[in-house]
């Protein structure tokens, strides 16, 4: 069976969550609830690591569509690091390089954060 | 033709977003088993889970009592898988590709699955008859 994990912590003032696993539209409901227990908080500054995701598919890609609004609307964002090359694959096919920052690692994405103003 | 390498492999399970990683699994395993490449085998699996995300949603409306039936063919350089259901009938035809950058800009959701099919895969048919069966079409050239 698929296993998937979204496990949060804080880095500075910025909220990281790490995906383990596999991210479908079985899984994709434990990833929204992270965000939403996130906005309830009010924390907005969210760097997504990817590093131990195996595996996404569109319920997935449609978890970081739902919320990057409210983020940036709060003067946050979602940026997303250390995709492994097939997951970054499918977030290029669907054009998400436009509008997401997808970086290396935690320290750019806090790095741009920190630009921004953030 | 070359038929040597020819199989016809069928999977069943119920209409659960939990049998999503058997039918990956299932695909995965079968389409290894015909020598497809990773890069290949990788697109398959991902176009056999939106195809059956949407049945669960779609066709069944998130019931886990309804049948989903994927079966995988290799023939020549072409594999096909056809995935069989009994619920809601709906045409992916219908379902245009979204402008991205549009799409992502107005946070919709629905169709990209479809959308991933339709760029993942050479071929993608679907046939409704009313009140019995649907039955999606995906096909791949491996070479």
């Amino acid at each position: 069976m698929a296993e998937f994990k979204a496990s949060l912590r804080e880095k500075e003032e910025f909220s990281i969550i790490e995906l383990s696993g596999y991210l479908d539209a079985h899984t994709a409901p434990e990833l929204e609830s992270a965000f939403t227990g996130l906005i309830q908080n009010n924390k907005y500054k969210v760097v997504v690591n990817f590093k131990d995701l195996e595996y996404i598919s569109s319920a997935g890609l449609g978890v970081f569509m739902a919320y990057i609004e409210t983020m940036r609307e709060n003067q946050g964002d979602i940026k997303l690091v250390e995709m492994k090359p097939p997951v970054f694959s499918i977030f290029d096919l669907l054009g998400f390089p436009l509008l997401y920052d997808i970086m290396p690692g935690e320290e750019e994405a806090m790095n741009k954060f920190k630009q921004q103003g953030a | 033709m070359n038929n040597l390498n020819a199989g016809n492999h069928e999977l069943r399970v119920k209409s659960s977003t939990e049998n999503l990683a058997l039918i990956r699994e299932f695909v995965s395993n079968e389409a290894r088993n015909f020598g497809i490449g990773k890069e290949v085998v990788d697109k398959l699996i991902l176009a056999v889970d939106e195809a059956s995300s949407n049945i669960i949603r779609h066709a069944y409306k998130n019931s886990p009592e309804g049948e989903i039936i994927v079966s995988i063919i290799l023939e020549g350089d072409e594999c096909t898988i056809v995935l069989t259901d009994y619920g809601t009938g709906f045409n992916p035809a219908h379902i245009k590709s979204p402008d991205m950058v549009a799409y992502l800009k107005e946070k919709k959701r629905g169709g990209l699955g479809i959308h991933l099919m339709k760029i993942l895969m050479d071929e993608v048919d679907y046939l409704s008859v009313s009140g019995e069966y649907n039955k999606l079409v995906l096909k791949k050239k491996i070479a």
